[in-house]
């Protein structure tokens, strides 16, 4: 159920801008209390966008990590890595 | 009792309003197109929007994420995400009307949420921003195109006949229906385009709801957009939904405008009355 933590993390790096600046002060530090799996953690610290879409992301608020240059993604790298995803879910599950 | 006089469907692309200041054939091309559609909204002498569209997960998260919501708000801030050429500022809206459109459609057996956000995305601001140059006031209702499970295309025509018997009943009003949204678009997901954190998966799918919705064929429309089939048209393809509620409560319209590009996954469209 943790991916629902995901996306709050993703929502909060558009809205919270102290959230935004922790993330991109110590991406650890600044989700080391979050209630993530350690896949997930790890997933999200090395912006895997992918593997963070295949357990479940919403991609609408999985790209606002690469909107605001967060987990070392930028515009490049998060359209080459989702892009490798794999096939398209056929429903958006929160 | 208030009369629908002018129903009006456009995209509302983040980038759209820089873009549409540019003195560039693109530029003029976008202002060309939503120029189109506000005359008719202008010649019908509109005195107030009711914008049906889908929030992209900013003014409500998926902890409480309505079907349906109605806003009741006296102004809102937007937008609220990245608009490139909008700041944020305060939108005026018509709470009254968007609390008794509520307690009507709740009264019709439409359990839709009430809601009074701070604020709102582009997906409500964009069209503002090129239809409403009179300023009329606005209600907003919400229609999930996001996140599994979205109401049915049959539910949401539903809502539009309901929306359409309740300003029947509301106020002394001459009524313009505004819908936002895309019929073909992925939003962050596999199979946007190599440049772009956007791509369009199924035009073919768009180009067959801007004929449906250009011949009427409202039902032949609800029958085939189907959960699997939005689905396949993009991760926000559910942007149709609204459009759907849309076209039924203007069905005492007549289409006056569909401005469809062949492998484009949205249009400009606009009914005006007979």
């Amino acid at each position: 159920m943790s991916t629902m933590e995901v996306n709050r993390i993703c929502y909060q790096v558009a809205h919270d801008e102290d959230f935004l600046a922790s993330v991109r002060e110590d991406p650890y530090r600044a989700t080391a209390g979050r209630s993530l799996t350690p896949a997930e953690h790890d997933a999200l610290l090395n912006g895997d966008v992918a593997a963070l879409y295949r357990q479940g992301a919403h991609p609408v608020l999985l790209v606002r990590l690469a909107t605001h240059n967060v987990f070392g993604l930028d515009e490049d790298l998060y359209i080459k890595r989702i892009r490798e995803a794999g096939p398209a879910r056929t429903a958006q599950v929160p | 009792m208030a009369d629908i006089v002018a129903a009006a469907g456009v995209p509302h692309t983040p980038v759209y309003p820089a873009l549409a200041r540019q003195e560039s054939d693109e530029g003029r091309d976008i202002r060309d197109r939503y120029r189109s559609v506000a005359d008719v909204i202008v010649e019908s002498d509109a005195d107030m929007l009711v914008v049906l569209t889908c929030d992209h997960i900013n003014t409500f998260f998926l902890d409480a994420w309505p079907t349906f919501a109605v806003v009741a708000a006296e102004s809102v801030m937007g937008p609220s995400d990245r608009v490139a050429g909008l700041h944020p500022r305060e939108i005026k809206l018509d709470g009254g009307m968007g609390s008794r459109l509520h307690d009507n459609l709740v009264r019709q057996g439409f359990d839709v949420m009430l809601s009074v956000p701070p604020a709102i995305d582009h997906a409500a601001v964009v069209p503002l921003h090129f239809l409403n140059a009179l300023a009329v006031p606005v209600v907003l209702v919400y229609v999930n195109g996001m996140v599994s499970p979205m109401p049915t295309a049959g539910r949401c025509r539903q809502l539009g006949a309901a929306i359409r018997d309740a300003l029947g009943v509301l106020g002394h009003r001459r009524v313009g229906l505004v819908a936002s949204g895309a019929f073909s678009l992925e939003v962050g997901g596999p199979r946007i385009g190599p440049r772009h954190f956007y791509g369009i998966p199924e035009p073919g799918w768009a180009q067959m709801v801007a004929t449906s919705l250009r011949d009427r064929e409202l039902s032949k429309l609800v029958y085939h957009a189907t959960p699997e089939q939005l689905a396949a048209a993009g991760t926000v393809a559910g942007e149709i939904l609204p459009w759907i509620a849309a076209a039924e409560a203007a069905s005492g319209l007549e289409p006056c405008l569909m401005d469809y590009r062949p492998g484009e996954g949205h249009a400009f469209a606009a009914w005006r009355e007979t």
